[in-house]
Protein backbone atom coordinates (compact mmCIF):
# COMPACT_ATOMS: atom_id res chain seq x y z
CA UNK A 1 0.00 0.00 0.00
CA UNK A 2 1.42 3.29 -0.62
CA UNK A 3 1.64 6.49 0.99
CA UNK A 4 0.75 8.37 -1.87
CA UNK A 5 -2.68 6.95 -1.61
CA UNK A 6 -3.43 5.19 1.13
CA UNK A 7 -6.29 2.90 0.86
CA UNK A 8 -6.01 3.77 -2.50
CA UNK A 9 -7.22 7.24 -2.21
CA UNK A 10 -5.13 10.16 -3.83
CA UNK A 11 -4.87 13.51 -2.78
CA UNK A 12 -7.31 15.49 -4.57
CA UNK A 13 -5.92 18.05 -7.52
CA UNK A 14 -6.71 21.31 -9.18
CA UNK A 15 -8.22 19.25 -11.45
CA UNK A 16 -10.43 17.47 -9.04
CA UNK A 17 -11.53 20.65 -8.34
CA UNK A 18 -12.29 21.98 -11.62
CA UNK A 19 -14.13 18.66 -12.62
CA UNK A 20 -16.77 19.43 -9.50
CA UNK A 21 -17.43 22.70 -10.38
CA UNK A 22 -18.21 21.47 -14.05
CA UNK A 23 -20.00 18.62 -12.25
CA UNK A 24 -22.47 20.70 -10.06
CA UNK A 25 -22.98 23.72 -12.20
CA UNK A 26 -24.00 22.28 -15.56
CA UNK A 27 -23.54 24.99 -18.08
CA UNK A 28 -22.42 27.68 -15.70
CA UNK A 29 -19.63 25.69 -14.79
CA UNK A 30 -16.77 27.15 -17.39
CA UNK A 31 -17.52 30.42 -16.46
CA UNK A 32 -17.56 29.60 -12.70
CA UNK A 33 -14.42 28.08 -13.38
CA UNK A 34 -12.80 31.01 -14.83
CA UNK A 35 -13.71 33.06 -12.43
CA UNK A 36 -12.52 31.12 -9.60
CA UNK A 37 -9.02 30.77 -11.47
CA UNK A 38 -8.85 34.71 -11.88
CA UNK A 39 -9.66 34.74 -8.05
CA UNK A 40 -6.76 32.16 -7.21
CA UNK A 41 -3.91 34.02 -8.81
CA UNK A 42 -1.06 32.59 -11.04
CA UNK A 43 -0.87 29.75 -8.73
CA UNK A 44 -3.78 27.51 -9.57
CA UNK A 45 -2.69 24.55 -6.76
CA UNK A 46 -5.42 23.24 -4.79
CA UNK A 47 -4.07 25.03 -1.90
CA UNK A 48 -4.93 28.31 -3.90
CA UNK A 49 -7.85 27.14 -5.38
CA UNK A 50 -9.73 26.08 -1.85
CA UNK A 51 -10.25 29.51 -0.29
CA UNK A 52 -11.33 30.85 -3.76
CA UNK A 53 -14.15 28.02 -4.08
CA UNK A 54 -14.90 28.19 -0.21
CA UNK A 55 -15.70 32.35 -0.79
CA UNK A 56 -17.86 31.76 -4.11
CA UNK A 57 -21.45 30.90 -4.46
CA UNK A 58 -23.28 28.11 -1.92
CA UNK A 59 -22.74 25.02 -4.37
CA UNK A 60 -19.36 25.78 -5.09
CA UNK A 61 -18.94 26.31 -1.20
CA UNK A 62 -20.35 22.59 -0.78
CA UNK A 63 -17.61 21.48 -3.82
CA UNK A 64 -14.81 23.07 -1.93
CA UNK A 65 -16.06 20.87 1.59
CA UNK A 66 -16.60 17.90 -0.04
CA UNK A 67 -12.81 18.47 -1.49
CA UNK A 68 -11.69 19.35 2.15
CA UNK A 69 -12.50 16.22 3.78
CA UNK A 70 -10.71 14.46 1.02
CA UNK A 71 -7.56 16.09 1.97
CA UNK A 72 -7.74 15.96 5.49
CA UNK A 73 -8.37 11.86 5.00
CA UNK A 74 -5.59 11.46 2.59
CA UNK A 75 -3.71 13.58 4.99
CA UNK A 76 -4.62 11.80 8.24
CA UNK A 77 -4.53 7.89 6.47
CA UNK A 78 -0.97 8.93 4.93
CA UNK A 79 0.40 9.69 8.45
CA UNK A 80 -0.51 7.30 10.05
CA UNK A 81 0.75 4.87 7.60
CA UNK A 82 3.87 6.33 7.92
CA UNK A 83 3.62 5.92 11.95
CA UNK A 84 3.11 2.03 11.20
CA UNK A 85 5.81 1.67 8.62
CA UNK A 86 8.48 3.44 10.96
CA UNK A 87 7.42 1.18 13.69
CA UNK B 1 -9.42 10.69 -8.41
CA UNK B 2 -11.49 7.71 -10.07
CA UNK B 3 -15.48 6.96 -9.29
CA UNK B 4 -16.19 9.55 -11.92
CA UNK B 5 -19.56 8.45 -12.48
CA UNK B 6 -20.31 7.93 -8.61
CA UNK B 7 -19.49 11.46 -7.75
CA UNK B 8 -21.85 12.96 -11.65
CA UNK B 9 -24.42 10.92 -9.82
CA UNK B 10 -23.93 12.79 -6.44
CA UNK B 11 -23.09 16.12 -7.94
CA UNK B 12 -26.26 16.58 -9.85
CA UNK B 13 -26.87 20.65 -9.75
CA UNK B 14 -30.16 20.05 -9.03
CA UNK B 15 -29.13 18.09 -5.71
CA UNK B 16 -26.95 20.17 -5.32
CA UNK B 17 -28.25 23.13 -4.53
CA UNK B 18 -31.24 21.24 -2.35
CA UNK B 19 -28.10 20.89 -0.08
CA UNK B 20 -26.82 24.13 -0.80
CA UNK B 21 -30.38 26.15 0.77
CA UNK B 22 -29.26 25.17 4.06
CA UNK B 23 -27.35 26.61 6.95
CA UNK B 24 -25.06 23.43 7.24
CA UNK B 25 -22.47 24.72 9.18
CA UNK B 26 -24.47 26.76 12.00
CA UNK B 27 -23.11 25.55 15.67
CA UNK B 28 -27.02 25.23 16.90
CA UNK B 29 -28.07 23.11 13.85
CA UNK B 30 -24.78 21.02 14.58
CA UNK B 31 -25.45 20.59 18.57
CA UNK B 32 -29.02 19.80 17.70
CA UNK B 33 -28.08 16.92 15.44
CA UNK B 34 -25.99 15.52 17.65
CA UNK B 35 -28.47 14.99 20.63
CA UNK B 36 -30.15 13.03 17.60
CA UNK B 37 -27.45 10.99 17.06
CA UNK B 38 -26.94 10.31 20.61
CA UNK B 39 -30.80 9.69 21.21
CA UNK B 40 -30.42 7.21 18.10
CA UNK B 41 -27.77 5.54 19.28
CA UNK B 42 -28.76 5.36 22.84
CA UNK B 43 -32.37 3.84 21.71
CA UNK B 44 -30.65 1.14 18.97
CA UNK B 45 -27.87 0.44 21.35
CA UNK B 46 -25.13 0.97 18.74
CA UNK B 47 -21.64 2.36 19.06
CA UNK B 48 -21.82 5.08 16.49
CA UNK B 49 -24.97 7.32 14.69
CA UNK B 50 -24.47 10.04 11.84
CA UNK B 51 -26.09 12.65 10.47
CA UNK B 52 -25.03 13.59 7.13
CA UNK B 53 -25.64 14.86 4.19
CA UNK B 54 -24.08 13.06 0.82
CA UNK B 55 -21.76 15.66 -1.81
CA UNK B 56 -20.45 15.15 -5.29
CA UNK B 57 -17.52 13.39 -3.66
CA UNK B 58 -17.47 13.42 0.07
CA UNK B 59 -19.85 12.56 2.82
CA UNK B 60 -20.24 15.80 4.94
CA UNK B 61 -21.18 14.71 8.82
CA UNK B 62 -23.32 17.33 10.41
CA UNK B 63 -24.12 15.23 13.99
CA UNK B 64 -22.66 12.21 15.47
CA UNK B 65 -22.05 10.28 18.19
CA UNK B 66 -19.19 7.61 18.92
CA UNK B 67 -16.99 9.43 16.28
CA UNK B 68 -13.46 9.57 16.45
CA UNK B 69 -9.90 8.98 14.38
CA UNK B 70 -9.72 10.03 11.39
CA UNK B 71 -13.35 10.54 10.49
CA UNK B 72 -14.06 12.57 13.42
CA UNK B 73 -10.78 14.65 11.89
CA UNK B 74 -12.47 14.71 8.54
CA UNK B 75 -15.65 15.25 9.87
CA UNK B 76 -16.70 12.78 6.91
CA UNK B 77 -14.90 10.66 4.18
CA UNK B 78 -14.96 10.13 0.85
CA UNK B 79 -18.31 9.15 -0.71
CA UNK B 80 -17.10 6.07 -2.43
CA UNK B 81 -16.30 4.95 1.18
CA UNK B 82 -19.98 6.00 2.52
CA UNK B 83 -22.33 3.60 3.94
CA UNK B 84 -24.83 6.51 3.62
CA UNK B 85 -23.85 6.81 -0.14
CA UNK B 86 -26.10 3.55 -0.76
CA UNK B 87 -28.88 4.76 1.30
CA UNK B 88 -28.87 8.17 -1.01
CA UNK B 89 -28.44 6.35 -4.11
CA UNK B 90 -30.99 4.01 -3.01
CA UNK B 91 -33.27 6.48 -2.12
CA UNK B 92 -34.86 4.36 0.73
CA UNK B 93 -33.98 2.45 3.43
CA UNK B 94 -30.63 0.68 3.57
CA UNK B 95 -29.11 -2.12 5.79
CA UNK B 96 -26.29 -4.14 5.65
CA UNK B 97 -25.92 -6.98 8.19
CA UNK B 98 -22.37 -8.07 7.68
CA UNK B 99 -20.31 -5.92 5.86
CA UNK B 100 -17.54 -7.93 6.00
CA UNK B 101 -19.52 -10.93 4.58
CA UNK B 102 -21.47 -8.83 2.02
CA UNK B 103 -19.71 -8.85 -0.92
CA UNK B 104 -19.99 -4.79 -1.79
CA UNK B 105 -18.76 -3.64 0.85
CA UNK B 106 -16.28 -6.25 1.65
CA UNK B 107 -13.68 -4.47 0.68
CA UNK B 108 -14.54 -1.13 2.04
CA UNK B 109 -11.80 0.65 3.85
CA UNK B 110 -13.96 2.68 6.32
CA UNK B 111 -15.69 -0.92 7.24
CA UNK B 112 -11.82 -2.33 7.79
CA UNK B 113 -10.52 0.48 9.36
CA UNK B 114 -12.85 1.13 11.79
CA UNK B 115 -13.93 -1.86 12.87
CA UNK B 116 -17.63 -1.58 12.39
CA UNK B 117 -19.42 -3.73 10.27
CA UNK B 118 -23.40 -3.67 10.23
CA UNK B 119 -25.36 -0.35 9.36
CA UNK B 120 -29.33 0.77 8.74
CA UNK B 121 -29.69 4.22 7.29
CA UNK B 122 -33.08 6.26 6.17
CA UNK B 123 -32.66 8.85 3.75
CA UNK B 124 -32.91 12.89 4.71
CA UNK B 125 -35.21 14.57 1.99
CA UNK B 126 -34.21 18.48 1.19
CA UNK B 127 -37.10 21.38 0.95
CA UNK B 128 -36.71 20.41 -2.78
CA UNK B 129 -37.39 17.04 -2.49
CA UNK B 130 -34.15 15.86 -3.73
CA UNK B 131 -32.46 12.94 -1.53
CA UNK B 132 -29.43 14.90 0.20
CA UNK B 133 -27.80 12.91 3.32
CA UNK B 134 -29.33 10.04 5.78
CA UNK B 135 -29.78 9.33 9.75
CA UNK B 136 -27.86 5.90 10.09
CA UNK B 137 -26.79 3.86 13.15
CA UNK B 138 -23.15 1.50 12.55
CA UNK B 139 -22.50 -1.04 14.85
CA UNK B 140 -19.07 -3.31 15.21
CA UNK B 141 -20.96 -6.91 15.26
CA UNK B 142 -23.14 -8.53 13.16
CA UNK B 143 -26.50 -7.41 13.26
CA UNK B 144 -30.40 -7.98 11.92
CA UNK B 145 -32.01 -4.71 12.76
CA UNK B 146 -35.62 -4.79 13.24
CA UNK B 147 -38.68 -3.04 12.25
CA UNK B 148 -38.78 -1.01 15.67
CA UNK B 149 -34.89 -0.35 14.96
CA UNK B 150 -36.16 1.28 11.92
CA UNK B 151 -39.21 2.68 12.82
CA UNK B 152 -37.13 4.82 15.68
CA UNK B 153 -34.47 5.71 12.81
CA UNK B 154 -37.17 7.09 10.75
CA UNK B 155 -38.26 9.02 13.81
CA UNK B 156 -35.12 10.63 14.19
CA UNK B 157 -35.23 11.00 10.61
CA UNK B 158 -37.66 12.94 10.38
CA UNK B 159 -36.65 15.18 13.78
CA UNK B 160 -33.59 16.12 11.67
CA UNK B 161 -35.33 17.30 8.40
CA UNK B 162 -37.70 19.69 10.27
CA UNK B 163 -34.54 20.85 11.81
CA UNK B 164 -32.82 21.14 8.93
CA UNK B 165 -35.88 23.07 7.41
CA UNK B 166 -35.45 25.61 10.14
CA UNK B 167 -31.82 26.12 8.93
CA UNK B 168 -32.03 27.98 5.79
CA UNK B 169 -28.67 29.11 4.58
Amino acid sequence: MSNDAPYGLNRPTADDARAAVLRVHGDNGPQIWEQLVRAAGSDTSLDRLLPAMAAADPTTRLCALALRIRVTTHTELAAAQLTIARS
Amino acid sequence: MQHTELYDRLGEPERMRDIAGLDLLNPDLRTSLDEIAERSATLLEAPVSLVSVVLDTSQLILGSHGVSGWVEQAQGTPAEWAMCTHTVLAGEPYCVIDGYEDPKHIDNPFLRMTGLRSYLGVPLLGVGGQVIGAHCVIDARRRIFTDVDLAVLTDGAEKVMRLLQAYPA
